[in-house]
């Protein structure tokens, strides 16, 4: 009886035994040999995958000699230590979790699968050679499935890094790039900007941020197929942007501002900059890097601006007059006909042959017939030449016929300039930079970063407002309306001591008889001319 | 074909043409109907609501400050509603001989709406087209719009304006429009 039960037992074993031995054979048939493909060919080897629990998986030693990696093998505790440049890699076999060990840094990671022993052979899932080993290598793996070939590629990356910078006024992300690269922004909810860069391959450790300033709550990248992406999350919906690609090296420049256009947001901007912090272990370096570059910029900034104020001795050699509208744009019309366009140019003109002949400077009309150039245009010719001086001459209008008199205006900035961000931002865009900008590339570039520079030379400007207002007053018997200050186009964007000289009120009658004799427009013109002297003498002293 | 079946079939014809009539009836009806609402979509105001004062910002020839006038507008629940009661009023022009309009001729408020404190004041292309031109005409317009919103409405913040849906450069060839506005006094005398 006993021996009988005894038998059915070792029997019922036997026929389980059988049974997990079909089932193990059935799940482990399916393998198959691969290719490796290392750094583009250079490099062909052999692998075998098998599938297990519909996962792929790949023998340790395989893995080891492809990567180059040391191996050791603990079997009392099931523990593999692989060692793989200045990484140090724990797995237990039948564990997720694994530990990661770099510059006596641990980090405990999460894989998606455990190593496992199958047929007596350490094997460790695909997903942890594509995820984790390709970050650690610094290479590109990629996963063919059609010709059955795993990819291994020197990751070059071209999107390298991300610095986020508060500034009082707004907050600006640089992302450098490693040649001339095409991106869009796209706003596919309201509260974040998606930079979508074509073919970018973004290092997307430190293509991050996690700034969490007024107007930003974080910075992160992605690889979405053959793009590189980077979410920029606001804080408010109504946040605007601006962005531009700078050369030398390359960067795209991105300005976030608060809803309320140039005003001041961020209320607790700090002067200490760095703000980018990797979650990983490689945390501590980017910090010290990052710090160590602020301190860099700092120190390059003081220079440029004790260069600045050293530069005392400037010459007014190069001057642009911008006769105002022109061909479809006839600017204001007199009661009588009498277009702006044609008398600014006929004052520009005159002004022109006045300083060439007497003065001998180079004397440059942003337009010299009856043609439309547009307001981008008049200042990237005066920006282009690099003019010392820049003069847009128009004639004024009022609603009603009774308003008379000149008037001379230069830039408001219309925002508070935090004198760090500018000595930043004055950085970011040197005048080489400026210049390589084509003309109809002008209009995208940062409005702030144009009110900042303006802002440079806004007491030299207001300088020849007064000297000119003066002299149109002498030489005029019409009313003097003063100097004034507004957000003129053509003034945001000179880099260079500019004014806008309304010279008379086309649109009164008296005033527009005046402006149609020579000998009137010959008074403005002198007027503007012997500002230009007094102006030059002072600059030049 | 007997006459029975012709019949019939006159009978499913004249059914069909009956529902198409019917069916393109009642279309016609829904379309004009949607027109109808269409044009009532912006009740700006019902007049038998309270009414209230607001002050319109108007230019003057003499100066650049402005020239304020009172005008009655209705209290509709909503406040952007007062805000274009308060522009429309503004478009129609000052009472005032020393006053001069600010807004030029033809110009349609399109549409104004505020978000989060953020004004955008949508115009018709004769803001731009019909614009005397000038610098001082040209702020005067800026100033007067944004100044009535602003010192009317304390949920509005700042002012962007817009021609025909888009943010543009300028109104006529001077001052740059392409950011909100805040204040008026953006033309200061520093005298
Ligand atoms: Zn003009």
């Amino acid at each position: 009886m006993e021996q009988f039960i005894i038998d059915v037992k070792k029997r019922s074993n036997i026929i389980i035994y059988v049974i997990f031995m079909i089932l193990a054979f059935v799940t482990l048939t399916k393998a198959y040999e691969i290719t490796i493909s290392i750094d583009e060919g250079h490099f062909i080897d052999h692998a075998e995958i098998e599938e297990y629990d519909n996962k792929e998986y790949i023998s340790i030693d395989d893995v080891v000699r492809v990567f180059r990696m040391v191996k050791y093998w603990h079997p009392n505790n099931q523990k593999l230590v692989l060692e793989y440049e200045k990484y140090s890699i724990e797995m237990i076999i039948d564990n997720t979790q694994i530990i990661v060990e770099k510059d006596n840094n641990k980090k405990i990671i999460e894989i998606n699968d455990p190593p496992l022993i199958i047929n007596g052979k350490i094997m460790v899932p695909m997903t942890f050679v594509y995820n984790n080993i390709a970050s650690m290598a610094g290479k590109k793996i990629l996963w063919d499935q059609k010709t059955k070939t795993l990819k291994v590629n020197k990751f070059v990356y071209n999107i390298t890094n991300l610095r986020a910078q508060t500034y009082k006024n707004f907050t600006r992300i640089a992302i450098d790039i490693a040649k001339e690269m095409e991106y869009r922004i796209e706003k596919q909810i309201s509260t974040r900007l998606s930079v979508i860069i074509p073919g970018g391959i973004a290092d997307t450790l430190k293509c991050k941020s996690e700034i969490n300033d007024a107007l930003i709550k974080e910075i992160i990248s992605f690889q979405n197929k053959d793009d590189a992406v980077i979410y920029i999350d606001f804080k408010d919906k109504a946040s605007t942007y601006k962005s531009f690609l700078l050369t030398n090296p390359y960067r795209i420049v991105i300005d976030i501002s608060g809803g309320e256009g140039i005003k001041v947001k961020n209320e607790k901007y700090e002067t200490t900059l760095p703000v980018v912090k990797a979650k990983d272990f490689n945390t501590t370096s980017i910090q010290v890097k990052e710090v160590k570059e602020v301190k860099e910029e700092k120190q390059k900034i003081s220079s440029i601006s004790g260069g600045k104020q050293e530069e005392t001795n400037k010459k007014i050699s190069i001057i642009v007059l911008d006769p105002g509208h022109g061909g479809k744009d006839p600017g204001a019309i007199g009661p009588s006909g009498l277009k702006e366009k044609d008398v600014v140019l006929k004052i520009a003109k005159e002004l022109k042959n006045l300083l060439v002949k007497h003065l001998g400077t180079r004397v440059i009309l942003t337009r010299e017939g009856d043609y439309f150039v547009s307001l981008e245009g008049r200042t990237h010719t005066a920006n282009f030449n690099h003019a010392d001086l820049f003069i847009s001459i128009h004639t004024n209008a009022s609603f009603k016929a009774r308003s008379q008199g000149f008037e001379v205006f230069y830039f408001a900035a219309g925002m508070n300039i935090d004198p760090y961000a500018l000595a930043v931002v004055m950085k970011e865009n040197s005048v080489m930079q400026m210049e390589e900008k084509k003309s109809l590339q002008m209009s995208d570039i940062d409005i702030i970063v144009y009110d900042i520079l303006q802002t440079e030379y806004v007491k030299e400007s207001k300088n020849f407002a007064a000297i000119a207002q003066r002299a149109l007053d002498q030489k005029l018997d019409n009313r003097n309306r003063g100097i004034k200050q507004g957000p003129f186009f053509v003034l945001r964007n000179a880099r260079m001591p500019s004014v806008l000289v309304e010279a008379s009120f086309i649109t009164n009658r008296k005033d527009e008889e005046n402006l149609k004799s020579n000998e009137y427009i010959s008074k403005i013109a002198r007027a503007l001319y012997d500002s230009v002297i007094k102006y030059k003498k002072d600059v030049e002293r | 074909m007997d006459f029975e079946e012709m019949m019939k079939n006159k009978f499913t014809i004249s059914i069909v043409i009956i529902i198409i009539i019917a069916g393109a009836f009642a279309v016609y009806k829904f379309m004009t109907k949607r027109d109808e609402s269409k044009t009532d979509s912006y009740p700006i105001y019902t007049k038998n609501e309270e009414i209230i004062n607001i002050t319109l910002y108007f230019g003057s020839e003499d100066s650049d400050e402005f020239i304020i006038e009172s005008r009655e507008i209705y209290k509709t629940k909503l406040s952007v509603n007062q805000a274009k009661q308060a522009i429309l009023k503004l478009i129609e022009g000052p009472n005032n001989e020393n006053a001069s309009p600010v807004i030029p001729k033809d110009t349609k408020l399109r549409e104004l709406y505020v978000e989060n404190g953020h004004a955008y004041i949508d115009f018709s292309k004769e803001i731009s087209e019909n614009h005397p031109g000038g610098s001082k005409a040209e702020s005067a317009t800026i100033g007067s719009i944004v100044n009535t919103l602003i010192k009317n409405f304390s949920d509005i913040k700042d002012v962007q304006i817009l021609v025909e849906g888009k943010v543009i450069d300028t109104l006529a060839g001077h001052i740059d429009i392409r950011q909100p506005f805040k204040e008026t006094a953006e033309i200061k005398n520093k005298d």
